[in-house]
């Protein structure tokens, strides 16, 4: 009897126990505590960061996490207003134009004349000698720098020969980086020559790759294409914060610059600390326990916490130049067809997808070109592609483009959350407005992009975030066939070449708008479906935490900018 | 034995060979390659770069041997995804941290898993004795993620007590304490778990034994009883069953076929580290180096930590073995 009592104790008092700790955990709270309007002792703020960069190096930097911290460490010539996407000048003195001169005639030579008082973090001035060493050093075949390869090497004379001398003597390679078109005139002038007049070199030369580079720094840890110069103690920085400490894996550490030479963008914080969490519910966690300033709010948790009042003084939202679509196979059928595509792309409800799948974060759009790029987005664009279930339905039954004669359709997708939810909502509304049977298939991140960039897809879940505010930087990599899938169209190439030589602002933008007509409302050559959202929630303490849509990671255009109060 | 010890050291480079052989052909076999981590599309030209930075442009025989070579002279190459760093500086600091959450995790595991066991085997059919099966039951059926972010919520967030995340290194390798608490726990749960089984049954079969009987006939304390006879004939399947768990918590369960071998796969994967708990936890350790090496086809590292891993494997395998001389003489290789 003793036996059977003791056993029948310990079970409810566990469940009890177990009841217990549920409800404690199930327990929200946000918000709260005192914040006064006097800056806090201690000014160092704790931001959320996904993961490790994968190098801070300008030259190799590809990460969004990579591009924050460069950008924060290293000055460029120029830097982009972040309100306007505009180039502003930073190390240079002005922005180089045709009317004071910076731009030559014939729209090819530019001219940089360096601020007198820009220097780098141990006091010595930054130089003209700096900015040709690192676009030398970007091009460089032995660095194989992603980005370098991508904007550079074609716009820049004598980038391209630089960039394919793959695995030629050192010689050569020397003789190819003086021959390129880079010079220093003097210590505080800078001259590049292009290939061709561009109305968006100088968005080029905001970014960071071609921040100036030590090469005495670089070359005291290692060689030019393997170097430790980026770990804490051994870089030199030139932007207003410098690299205090960087636990690999774990956190970097960034402190006011005490050189830093512009007086605007002076920091207030003694330190920005970056801790890098991976998991999303960990880093939630890890701010509501106080040990985070700012964090993500992870997709899953959004309507939770944006119905939840205490944590409206906290929430910041802001839509981003990312525009998210899924991608045909224009070589295959039955996308070769544009009633297909069309009729693909009408079936897709996207307020439903942002609003029930999405939780709310984002903004549907039936245009490549996001709203934010002004005044490039046109407002009627892809109205032929909105939702409308009857008109999809219709196009599939017709006996040109008949679902009948369809084959086996794939839609493929990187493997991460939250991916498969929105991929299976796309895969509901195909079925239930089309009849038409997708299978989804999910692949390894790696996988995916292979497959993609091999174009061995039916469709694909693609996105596209904004490097440069310009419509160049969206609509140039849709041209001469060179995006997966096969898209072409010599009407549309034509088009983005007349855009891109354009040097009239007002024509300009008819042009482009043209372009992108031909590209979605012609063509339906992709199927955009939301612009992404940065949704964050940052304690009340934290003053001038300042999001943009162009930010690489929230924030990151103005930690100069953000301060501590007491609380 | 001490040409027991050297025949296994010898026979140590063979199975590195193998190793090393079939894990570069897995890695180049499988689809997608280490630089189809960034969504720009890749220049031929780009392509050509890379692939002449990292070696990649030889035909896949001669880097096999490249790399052997290399390998064999301690150059483990350059992580291709974080390219400022090499892989041996990559493991070593990952190894420091997995190292000692893994050591901890297994004092952790021992220590409870022992003494609940004995106490539980010692006073069979008490209220401890179903607490303790109870308790281990749950540790062993929950998943670390849910565990660890249970202990989160509730040690962390709602009470306060222990930070979320984070290992600083305060003295030489060892972490913060408070930092160190919750990992410890959740990864040393599943094996403490185990432990407290086999040991319990250990010790119970064992207080059995006619010798036992005779112990306590010649008047000894229970407690001596116990602890001088019959613990230490106990203890030999918890070794065994210590080498299984070890292997367990690197979350490679599926890979190490439970049970069926007495004498125990003993890796010594705990102290390379757990994914699961790493990541929850935000512990910069090998353990999450490893699986993100995979998902980012980052070549350098997988090699490495493969290798790494298999010496370890292999060292650990011999411990143990000599360990069982060393507590039941009878055992003779």
């Amino acid at each position: 009897m003793t036996l059977f009592l003791s056993r029948w104790y310990l079970g409810v008092a566990v469940l009890l126990a177990a009841v217990g700790v549920v409800a404690l955990a199930a327990c929200d709270g946000g918000g709260g505590g005192d914040v006064s309007d006097d800056l806090a002792a201690d000014q160092s703020v704790r931001i959320w960061l996904d993961g490790e960069p994968d190098s801070i190096d300008p030259s190799i930097a590809a990460f969004a996490t990579s591009v924050t911290v460069s950008k924060n460490v290293f000055a460029t010539l120029l830097r982009f207003d972040p309100d306007t996407g505009e180039a502003v000048p930073y190390v240079a003195s002005e922005v180089p134009s045709r009317e004071n001169g910076g731009i030559s005639d014939d729209g090819l030579t530019y001219t940089f004349e360096l601020r007198e008082d820009a220097v780098w973090e141990d006091g010595q001035p930054i130089q003209a000698q700096d900015f040709v060493y690192a676009i030398q050093r970007l091009l460089d075949p032995r660095v194989a720098s992603q980005y370098g390869n991508y904007y550079y090497s074609m716009i820049i004379e004598g980038g391209a020969d630089l960039a394919a001398a793959v695995d030629a003597d050192e010689a050569t390679i020397q003789q190819l980086r003086e021959a390129m078109r880079v010079r220093a005139v003097d210590d505080r002038t800078l001259e590049v020559t292009i290939t061709q007049p561009s109305t968006t070199f100088n968005l080029l030369m905001a970014l960071w790759p071609t921040a100036a580079l030590r090469q005495d720094v670089i070359e005291q840890h290692g060689d030019i294409a393997n170097s430790a110069w980026t770990e804490a103690g051994n870089l030199v920085a030139s932007g207003p914060f410098r690299l205090a400490e960087w636990n690999h894996g774990s956190s970097i550490v960034l402190e006011r610059n005490p050189n830093f030479w512009d007086e605007e963008m002076t920091p207030v914080l003694d330190s920005v600390v970056f801790q890098i969490i991976e998991d999303e519910n960990t880093a939630l966690s890890a701010y509501r326990a106080g040990d985070l300033d700012a964090v993500q709010v992870p997709a899953t948790d959004l309507r939770r916490i944006a119905a939840d009042d205490s944590y409206s003084d906290e929430l910041q939202r802001v839509p981003l130049a990312v525009t998210t679509a899924f991608g045909f196979n224009h070589t295959r059928s039955p996308f070769d067809q544009v009633e297909a595509r069309k009729a693909f792309c009408q079936s897709v409800d996207r307020a439903t997808l942002v609003n029930e799948v999405q939780q709310g974060a984002g903004v549907p759009v039936t245009s490549w070109l996001p709203p934010s790029l002004d005044p490039f987005f046109d407002a009627d664009r892809g109205q032929d592609i909105a939702f409308d279930p009857e008109s999809a339905l219709q196009l599939v039954l017709e006996p040109g483009s008949s679902r009948a004669a369809y084959p086996p359709v794939k839609f493929s997708y990187a493997n991460v959350d939250p991916n498969g939810t929105r991929v299976e909502f796309m895969q509901g509304q195909w079925t239930e407005h089309l009849g038409v049977d997708v299978q989804p298939d999910p692949l390894d991140p790696p996988a995916f992009e292979e497959a993609f960039f091999t174009g061995n897809f039916d469709l694909a879940f693609i996105g596209f975030g904004e490097d440069y505010h310009h419509p160049e930087n969206w609509l140039a990599l849709w041209a001469g066939g060179m995006m997966p899938g096969g898209y072409s169209n010599p009407e549309f190439d034509q088009a983005v070449e007349e855009a891109m030589n354009e040097t009239d602002p007002g024509e300009a933008v008819e042009l482009w708008q043209e372009a992108e007509r031909i590209l979605i409302d012609e063509d339906v050559a992709v199927c955009p479906l939301f612009v992404h959202e940065n949704v964050w929630l940052v304690k009340e303490y934290v003053r001038d935490f300042v999001m943009t849509g162009a930010d690489a990671h929230a924030g990151d255009f103005f930690y100069w900018k953000t301060a501590i109060l007491e609380h | 034995m001490t040409g027991y010890v050297l025949r296994r050291l010898l026979w140590l480079a063979p199975v590195l060979f193998f190793v090393t052989l079939i894990t570069f052909v897995l890695m180049h076999l499988v689809p997608g390659g280490p630089w189809d981590t960034n969504n720009r599309p890749m220049s031929p030209q780009l392509r050509e770069q890379l692939e002449s930075k990292y070696g990649l442009d030889d035909p896949v025989w001669q880097q096999f041997l490249t790399y052997s070579w290399n390998a064999l002279q301690g150059d483990l190459g350059v992580s291709f995804q974080y390219q400022d760093r090499s892989v041996t500086e990559i493991i070593r600091e990952g190894m420091e941290v997995s190292a000692v959450l893994g050591l901890m995790a297994l004092a952790f595991a021992l220590l409870v898993g022992v003494t609940l066991g004995v106490v539980a085997a010692v006073k069979q059919n008490s209220l401890i004795d179903y607490a303790s099966v109870f308790l281990s039951t749950f540790a062993a059926s929950t998943p670390s993620f849910v565990l660890g972010i249970l202990l989160i919520v509730v040690f962390a967030v709602q009470l306060g007590w222990l930070p979320v995340f984070g290992w600083e290194k305060v003295w030489w390798l060892f972490p913060n304490w408070k930092q160190a608490i919750l990992p410890t726990v959740t990864l040393g749960a599943l094996p403490a778990a185990y432990v407290a089984r086999i040991t319990r049954a250990s010790v119970l079969e064992v207080l059995q034994q006619d010798y036992v009987r005779t112990a306590r006939a010649k008047g000894l304390t229970e407690r001596a009883v116990i602890v001088r006879h019959a613990l230490r004939n106990a203890l030999v399947p918890i070794i065994s069953v210590v080498g299984f768990f070890l292997a367990f918590i690197i979350g490679l369960k599926n890979a190490v076929v439970p049970i069926l071998t007495v004498s125990g796969p003993i890796a010594a994967s705990l102290v390379t580290g757990s994914f699961i708990v790493e990541t929850v936890f935000a512990i910069p350790g090998l353990g999450k180096q490893f699986v993100a090496a995979v998902f980012q086809r980052d070549y350098g590292m997988i090699m490495g930590t493969t290798i790494f891993y298999a010496v370890v494997i292999a060292m650990a395998n011999l411990v143990v073995d000599m360990m069982y001389v060393a507590v039941n003489p009878r055992i003779r290789y």
